[in-house]
């Protein structure tokens, strides 16, 4: 028989999840923290370590400053990112 | 420290020089950091120097050398691509990375954004690894007191053990301490603290904690103007429809501004330096052999194409004002929806824009393109974007054959570019069947360029033209100038040059290009464009009658009519900043009017637009051959060069042949 505690964090666990999204997903204005990036192991794999040392890494706040095409701008802390929505796509936010 | 105490300061690029000996008293500095923080910038003030500088990531793409000497010690300073870490992906950065593990400088001296710390400090950690006496330069010191930032020096100091100080690479202040505190780093020589050292994710976590301990006060998050300039020059339509008015202020400005000047500087050298010399070489009584080469080959030539200097300086000048002010490096992200419909990312566009200044920079600056695909259409496509050398031999035939001159250069321009889109689906067709790189990129806040580093540029770039002018193109002037009368006592249509060119002509003929004078010119014009208008005036400047003596030239009356027509051209260039269309290109038809009498008799108006698109099509010059060749390989650089003469002829003999049959001439 599962705690009360133990039931409560499963809750959480399924309500992050829920809340989970994909970076590419969310129209502009919106600010979200950044909860996983993967290294793929594909042909843009050097596209996503480039990005994660331009700032776009795991626990920082991304601002969705615009959306045009296949390109988003994000505001991370001072640094501004154009970034393309396919990378994006990878990006799990909350 | 005082400034006199540094001294015998001296620059180099390590493209043209080798690196100095080194001596026991020589410190190799290299200065490291994350792309855009101002290290040319800081190289620049610390020896005295005029790199390129602008406000986009990847303007440095290889490394750039210069001496400081200060306390009896040589500083080499060694300016590296900017980095945003240590596990390289494009070229540029490859350079920085390999130089840092292979070359072990004596100290780092690591350039740092100080509004952004947060994310430059962790290369900051990563560089403290190779264990290397190293310095700090928070850079960028008043924008980060602008926006709220304060940062505790010595909390910073103690951290990382190293010295920091916060300079200002704009105004220079601060960058001179910098050579006491290296001096000290060095002589101390122990190495940084080292914090998070193992994987990427520990020291991020690491430089994330440094950063919460070192500043102490966070406000601003963003230039405001940044962000309301952004709302417009970012947007989907009016952002394009910035980009529209900004590129054709570019060439109104570049062409109008220009024009009066030009006029002015022919009216100058024909009007008034050639007499002078005359006088003078008849004064002394000197061989008619000599005053024929001067008429001929240096002011026939080589000056007549200096008088298109101002058009290059303004040109260079409206192009180094994009690039400082933050607006180039927004580019790809207007542009990117009509790149990826060529197969590009939208960062392709800085080297191409930049090819409108010079081809050869511009191919360079592909090595900020991550991928070799990517690398390899970009470099393809650049020559095919029109250089004001070009624009130098468009500009004369433009203006000499059409009422509305600037409306056929536009179309060159134009022309370029459609080949150059076509070029790359072709190039992606044949050889690349993956998808472009994803676009990544930082995009700097506005700034505004001041006026002193625009004009250093500025005139480092008219330098450049001006020691072309004195190598290659008085070189090829007296050469052809030679050449035109062996057999000595020919006419310049027996000598040697003539055979050379008439032998050549049955292949130009189907484009209209059938005199031997035109054709000919195609040849040294592989060694710059605008070689191919000094070898015209050489030419038909020999072929002319010997014009007689001038009457004696009252140098003064001469000087102040020259000083008041300098005045009226200061005056149209103001006021052309003020009409809406182009107009001043039209009244330049002034100056060598022998030559301009002698072009208009050899060419028709479909000829001259002919051979203007041959010259804007074929592999643009030496110097471009060269670079490709470096960057893709002789095969690749071989085989553009047949690929653009078969393009450049296949164009200029469909336009030729379209408009004899509609009726043109």
């Amino acid at each position: 028989m599962p705690s009360q505690k133990n039931i409560v964090s499963l809750a959480d666990m399924l309500k992050a999840h829920a809340s989970e999204r994909r970076l590419s997903e969310l129209p502009a204005g919106g600010e979200h923290t950044i909860l996983a990036m993967p290294e793929q192991q594909g042909e843009h794999r050097a596209d996503i370590i480039r990005a994660q040392a331009m700032g776009l890494q795991i626990g920082k706040r991304v601002h969705i400053l615009r959306r045009s095409g296949r390109l988003m701008l994000l505001q991370i802390g001072a640094t501004c990112l154009a970034v393309s929505c396919e990378l994006a796509h990878v990006i799990k936010v909350q | 420290m005082s400034e006199e105490e540094t001294s015998g300061s001296s620059a180099s690029s390590s493209q043209n020089s080798p690196t100095p000996a080194l001596t026991p008293s020589t410190l190799t500095v290299a200065i490291a950091g994350n792309p855009n923080t101002g290290k040319t910038t800081l190289l620049n003030t610390l020896v005295g120097a005029n790199f390129s500088v602008g406000n986009w990531p990847g303007v440095t793409v290889e490394k750039k050398e210069g001496t400081a000497v200060f306390q009896n010690t040589t500083f080499h300073f060694v300016d590296l691509p900017g980095i945003y870490t240590l596990e390289p992906l494009s070229e540029d950065e490859r350079v920085a990375a390999n130089y840092l593990t292979t070359e072990k400088p004596d100290v780092i001296l690591n350039v740092v954004e100080t509004p952004n710390l947060a994310r430059n400090l962790g290369l900051t950690l990563e560089l403290a690894r190779f264990n290397t006496p190293m310095v700090v330069a928070l850079n960028m010191a008043d924008e980060a007191r602008r926006a709220g930032l304060s940062v505790n020096l010595p909390a910073l100091e103690d951290n990382l053990g190293v010295k920091a100080l916060p300079t200002i690479g704009r105004t220079g202040a601060g960058v001179k301490e910098l050579l006491p505190a290296i001096l000290q780093a060095h002589a101390q020589n122990r190495p940084p603290k080292a914090i998070g050292q193992n994987t990427r994710e520990e020291r991020q976590r690491a430089a994330d904690a440094l950063y919460e301990t070192i500043v102490l006060k966070r406000e601003a998050q963003g230039g405001q103007l940044t962000q309301k300039l952004d709302a417009v020059l970012l947007h989907p339509v009016f952002g394009l429809l910035a980009y529209l008015g900004i590129m054709y202020l570019f060439f109104k400005i570049s062409f109008d501004f220009s024009a009066p000047y030009m006029g002015w500087l022919d009216g100058f050298v024909n009007g008034f330096l050639a007499p002078l010399a005359q006088q003078a070489l008849l004064a002394v009584n000197a061989p008619p052999i000599l005053a024929q080469f001067m008429a001929e080959a240096v002011l026939g030539g080589f000056a007549f194409v200096l008088t298109f200097l101002p058009l290059i300086a303004v040109m260079f000048f409206l192009l180094t004002l994009l690039g400082m002010s933050g607006y180039m490096a927004r580019l790809p992200f207007v542009l990117d929806r009509f790149m990826s419909r060529i197969g590009l990312n939208g960062k392709a566009i800085i080297p191409l824009l930049l090819g409108l200044g010079c081809n050869v920079p511009a191919i360079m600056a592909t090595r900020a393109l991550e991928s070799t695909r990517d690398k390899m259409i970009v470099c393809l496509m650049i020559p095919f974007m029109s250089c004001p050398a070009r624009l130098v031999v468009f500009s004369f035939f433009a203006v000499l054959f059409f009422p509305n001159p600037a409306l056929v250069i536009m179309g060159l321009y134009v022309m370029g570019v459609v080949v150059a889109i076509g070029t790359s689906l072709f190039i992606k067709q044949r050889l690349f069947k993956n998808s472009p790189s994803l676009l990544v990129m930082e995009l700097p806040p506005y700034r505004m360029p001041r006026l002193r580093t625009v004009g250093a540029i500025v005139w480092s770039h008219t330098r450049e033209f001006l020691d072309r002018a004195g190598k290659v193109i008085f070189t090829v002037s007296v050469v052809v100038w030679l050449l035109i009368h062996v057999p000595f006592g020919a006419k310049p249509a027996d000598s040697l040059v003539a055979s050379a060119g008439k032998a050549i002509t049955p292949i130009f003929a189907p484009i209209g290009l059938t005199d031997w004078r035109a054709t000919t010119s195609l040849i040294p014009a592989f060694l710059a464009r605008e070689v191919a208008l000094s070898f015209m005036a050489t030419i038909y400047a020999a072929e002319q009658e010997a014009a007689p003596p001038a009457q004696p030239m009252n140098v003064g009356a001469a000087l102040q009519e020259q000083g008041v027509g300098l005045a009226e051209a200061v005056k149209n260039s103001v006021a052309s900043l003020f009409s809406l269309g182009f107009s001043t290109l039209e009244a330049t038809d002034n100056g060598n009017n022998a030559l301009k009498d002698a072009v208009k008799s050899t060419f028709t108006p479909l000829s001259s637009l002919s051979f203007m698109i041959l010259l804007l099509l074929y592999n643009s010059c030496l110097a471009v051959y060269s670079v490709m060749a470096k960057e893709l390989g002789r095969k690749f650089a071989n085989w553009f060069m047949i690929y653009s003469f078969i393009i450049g002829w296949v164009v200029a003999f469909v336009v030729y042949q379209g408009g004899k049959l509609l009726g043109g001439g």
